[in-house]
């Protein structure tokens, strides 16, 4: 009888994500909310595309994010590309106060579905919905009706989050989560030790046996 | 027995939180350090008996084995136990505490409780002894001490519940009260483990089964469980290896929780594989526990101690379990006893024996000095020295030497080989975290069928439960650790500057900018600049910009100067020419497994003269940075010069500054000389802007030779060469006069005009300084009117190098087939321009 291998450790399912979206809409906000469960006033503008990872568990999965921050600045335009290629995930953030942002926000979805990952996730994250609670509706430029309607129909996840007092940033990345195709991706990549897997009675192929 | 319920239990596979093992190595190390926070611990009592029967199913019930006592409808009806003071006499040892069930109770209870050993039940417990069984006072025992409801928390409340009963039940002995009507039996243990070896001893048995052997078995359980219990009990697994059968019932209370029913079997006896020796072990979880029981046959004599050990090693080594549907377990992975949170039951005949005389174990089992016996037992003494079964407990051991006795009788072996007594027949466990209370540990003297006697231990066995709640969030907080840690020993650096401003940017003028890069994470950074391109090219010959260096490494703290460097070359300028004034990129700088930064570089392109098409020269009409006046409706087909202003500018200037320069020193490559790149902007600036020459400044031979310089430059960046492409291969056919007459009135009028002017320039330099100047004038100019592509692999990058030193036409690699050839067509165009010259001259 030959001494069975021990199991590789199991390595999380790694789904790429890319927050896009206009300049100063809070996408570095959410990450840092989502990641390190901090808020900051005034942030530097991100001049590059930060990257963090953050893990969730998904039903018997675990999910590792890698998460692109890219810099929402329009002549950072053209190197979007880089950061949305290969992205199973995205998340498109406008300012609930700005109808310009949402508008840009629009434009990005209509890019991501033209030209980024045939099944990739998009997101659509209303952010700084704080600003409506302290300040009333008045300030509001974006009816929420208005965004989820686009987004029913454009086939995108929506909230409306606020990256500082953490309302829905949990929940978009969750809701993300539970709605990457796994079986597609696990098959594509046709590795079959993909994946956490937390249930140890799963069937696992035969070994040898002591008979 | 209920048959639906052992499917249920074999099939039930929910339990959702196997997770605690078997994943990523530091999920699994952060709740291990968490468990407590997700999981409870439950008491769930079980019952381990062995019994070596000596080569057939018992033909005495099972119930006193089992149950502590006999079921009343039997011990009526059937046949009565050995009676003890027949064993007494018949073995000449005392007849033991072992019989008894109230013995054992108090024994055991003694152990802990002075109180009880001295207090007044120990007289009466004479009473008890003396006499035959006490049907009605075992019942009531039983019936309070198992009717603990099996959520007890220890078994001291279990000890003091059978103590509490005990004393009752003396008491109403004492009161002599009528007799109560019989109470049906309480389970004894909520798990119930039965371990049997030498069911048959046939060599047949080695290579087939019968089946009947298991079902005689089963219903002998059964028939031990009696009517009213074996409703309560389900088959969790039964297994049999030759001689050795181990099966495990599980009451209905726990049936709901008891998963992942497993079995494996060793055999290690003759030839090392026979199963005469070995073990059989069935394991399942229970709650979120995984329980093995183990029931093994060690080898046997008393001079095979180390051969015992050698078995439980190679049992454990070997032993893997299969899932009841056959398929294999994930933690076969490692031999038993590393599966640290395995909680291990191993029983059975270990077979180990007293080192010590016949005679002196009897004499000391007569003497009831057990401890004292147990000095000299090997299996503690192979626990102690670490030889076997490291890490075992066992409970104490009150009852005599289960070993060997003559068939039928309870006397130690009268034969002629005088066996000496030992206890064999043990039930031990281990478990590093999880705590075992030994409730009961006792013999069972009544059996007479075999040369051992039955051994039945109950356990109180802590099992975890998890919290899935409680657990979901644990798996939360590792994984929010781990990104913490991953997060923070993710590369991290800073760049001094993102922006970089190059104010106004010339054709050939190099501008130099640093930017300053800090490792400001925790772990070293390769760094490196990518490209936004999708393929990026090295010799791009429009690239007008270069990092240096343009890749690294920097240690948490250290810093790196990364110079920026532009250059525009004449080819490069051509684009920018067209782009129009703003001159930017953006430098992708990335961390490896990090960031990237962007570094903009922007600059004010200032339009050249150089690698503009003649045609455009000529309509800007002025300089190109000066921005034509749109003419107002004129817009006429005829540009409003023939000859772009610039060239006419070169020439006057070389016409009135330099006929006395030797011509190969004017136009040919000396080297540089300081100043040189200086003068060459004044003049470029000067064309650019149509400002005129600063004489003053380009006096003397460097002046011309900055000027001619420029001349040159022109002519080799012309978007179109002077005499086109197609029209080169005409003017090196065509012979000097009228062919080549004809040939030039062949090309565009700008073209066309162009040309002569060049050839007048020419004209009035060897008019000056003679007819060899011909040669040099035709060296330098017939490459560069008519353009020959260097051959592949020679191309400079971004022909600086060329532009710079004016290296035209003298590569420095040593011939090939193909460098002959491009020199040939080089002289061609040389002796073209030769031709040229001369019609020319003669027309």
């Amino acid at each position: 009888m030959s001494a069975p291998q021990p199991p590789a450790a199991g390595t999380p399912v790694q789904v790429k994500l890319v927050l896009l979206g206009q300049a100063a809409v809070g996408k570095s906000s959410l990450v840092l909310r989502f990641v390190r469960n901090e808020f900051q006033e005034n942030r530097e503008p991100t001049i590059g595309a930060a990257f963090l990872t953050q893990k969730c568990k998904v039903d018997d999965k675990i999910v590792k994010f890698e998460i692109w921050d890219t810099a929402g600045q329009e002549r950072f335009h053209s190197l979007a590309p880089m950061y949305y290629r290969n992205a199973l995930a995205a998340i498109v953030v406008y300012d609930v106060t700005s109808a310009q942002s949402f508008d840009k926000a629009k434009s990005w979805v209509k890019e991501l579905q033209l030209q980024g990952s045939p099944n990739v996730v998009i997101a659509l994250a209303g952010n700084k919905i704080d600003i409506i609670k302290s300040e009333g509706e008045g300030a509001r430029e974006v009816p929420a009706d208005e965004a989820q309607a686009y987004a029913n129909e454009a086939g995108l996840l929506f909230f409306e989050t606020s990256a500082k007092d953490g309302t829905g940033v949990e929940a978009i990345f969750n809701d993300i989560a539970k709605k990457i195709p796994f079986e597609q991706i696990l098959a594509k990549a046709n590795a079959p030790r993909q994946g956490v897997n937390l249930h140890e009675a799963q069937p696992t192929p035969p070994q040898n046996c002591a008979c | 027995m209920d048959r639906s319920r052992v499917a249920s239990v074999e099939l039930q596979d929910s339990n959702p939180v196997a997770a605690a093992t078997d994943t990523s190595t530091w999920l699994h190390h952060g709740l291990k350090k968490r468990r407590a926070t997700f999981t409870t611990r439950k008491p769930v009592s079980v019952w381990i008996g062995t019994w070596n029967v000596g080569g057939a199913i018992p033909s005495a019930p099972l119930d006193h084995w089992v149950l502590g006592r006999s079921l009343a409808h039997r011990s009526k009806s059937k046949r009565p136990p050995l009676s003890v003071s027949t064993s007494l006499s018949a073995s000449g040892a005392s007849p033991g505490s072992d019989d008894s069930p109230d013995t054992t109770n108090l024994h055991d209870a003694g152990l802990t409780s002075p109180l009880v050993a001295n207090g007044p039940p120990r007289l009466e417990l004479a009473h008890l002894l003396d006499g035959s069984e006490s049907v009605t006072s075992f019942e009531s025992l039983l019936s309070s001490a198992s009717s603990l409801d099996f959520s007890v928390a220890t078994s001291d409340d279990l000890r003091r519940d059978s103590l509490a009963s005990t004393v009752s039940t003396v008491s109403s002995v004492t009161a002599a009260k009528p007799p109560l009507p019989p109470r049906p039996p309480a389970p004894p243990a909520e798990i119930l483990a039965f371990g049997f070896q030498e069911v048959d001893v046939s060599t047949d048995v080695y290579f087939a089964h019968d089946p009947a052997t298991i079902l005689d078995l089963k219903a002998k359980i059964i028939d031990g469980l009696g009517p009213h219990l074996e409703k309560q009990y389900a088959l969790v697994s039964i297994k049999q290896l030759a001689g050795m059968i181990v099966a495990v019932l599980a009451h209905e209370s726990v049936v709901p929780y008891i998963t992942e029913v497993e079995s494996g079997y060793v055999g290690c006896g003759i030839m090392g594989v026979l199963g005469n020796k070995g073990a059989v072990a069935i394991r399942f979880k229970v709650f979120d526990t995984r329980i093995c029981l183990v029931n093994s046959h060690l080898a046997a004599d008393q001079n095979q101690a180390e051969r015992r050990d050698s078995d439980f090693h190679e049992i454990c080594r070997r032993l893997v379990f299969k899932r009841e549907d056959g398929s294999s377990c994930q933690t076969n992975d490692l031999p038993l006893l590393f599966l640290s949170r395995t909680m291990v039951f191993w029983f059975g005949d270990l077979n180990y024996r007293l080192e010590s005389t016949y005679n002196d174990v009897l004499a000391g089992i007569k003497a009831s000095r057990v401890p004292h016996l147990l000095q000299r037992d090997q299996l503690g003494h192979s626990i102690r020295t670490g030889r076997a079964f490291a890490g075992f407990q066992e409970a104490p051991i009150t009852f005599h030497p289960t070993y060997k006795f003559d068939p039928g009788t309870n006397r130690y072996d009268t034969s002629e080989k005088q066996r000496t007594p030992a206890w064999c027949d043990r039930i031990l466990w281990r478990h590093p975290t999880l705590n075992v209370t030994p409730v009961k540990y006792r013999s069972h003297m009544r059996y007479g069928d075999s040369d051992h006697k039955p051994v039945s231990a109950i356990l109180t066995v802590e099992t975890e439960v998890i919290d899935q709640d409680k657990y979901a969030l644990a798996v939360k907080e590792v994984l929010r650790e781990h990104d913490k840690w991953e997060n923070e020993f993710i590369p991290e650096a800073s760049v001094s500057e993102q922006l970089i401003d190059l104010g106004e940017v010339k054709v050939l003028k190099p501008v130099v900018r640093t930017v300053e890069l800090r490792n400001t994470g925790k772990i070293p950074v390769s760094w490196f600049f990518a490209s936004a391109r999708p393929t990026p090219t090295e010799d791009d010959a429009d690239q007008w910009m270069w990092t240096e260096p343009s890749k690294g490494y920097l240690e948490p703290g250290e810093r790196q100067s990364i110079t920026i460097r532009i250059l525009v070359s004449p080819v490069a300028a051509r684009n920018l020419n067209h782009a129009g004034s703003a001159l930017n990129d953006i430098l992708i700088l990335r961390l490896e497994h990090g960031r990237d930064f962007f570094i903009s570089v922007e600059g004010r392109w200032l339009k050249t003269c150089l690698a503009q098409s003649l045609q455009s020269l000529c309509d800007t009409g002025g300089a190109v940075r000066v921005d034509a006046e749109p003419q107002n409706g004129t817009s006429s087909e005829e540009p409003r010069h023939s000859v772009p202003q610039e060239l006419q500018v070169l020439s006057k200037f070389i016409l009135a500054h330099a006929m006395d320069v030797p011509a190969r020193e004017l136009w040919g490559n000396n080297g540089e000389e300081a100043g040189d790149e200086a003068m060459l902007e004044t003049v470029l600036d000067s064309l650019d802007t149509g400002a005129p020459l600063d004489e003053a400044r380009l006096a003397g031979t460097a002046g011309a030779r900055s000027v001619a310089r420029v001349m040159l430059l022109m002519f080799e960046y012309l978007e179109v060469p002077v005499i086109p492409d197609q029209d080169q291969e005409m003017f090196v056919a065509s012979a000097e006069g009228s062919p080549m007459l004809e040939a030039v009135a062949h090309l565009p009028v700008v073209h066309r005009a162009t040309l002569l002017h060049l050839l007048e320039l020419c004209e009035s330099l060897i008019d000056k300084q003679g007819p060899d100047t011909l040669a040099v004038l035709a060296e330098v100019f017939g490459p560069l009117v008519m353009r020959v592509p260097l051959p592949s692999g020679l191309a400079t990058s971004g022909s600086i190098s060329s532009v710079a030193g004016l290296n035209t036409a003298t590569p420095m690699t040593s011939p090939s087939k193909e460098m002959k050839r491009y020199r040939t067509k080089i002289q061609a165009r040389q002796l073209a321009f030769a031709r040229l010259v001369q019609t020319l001259q003669n027309s």
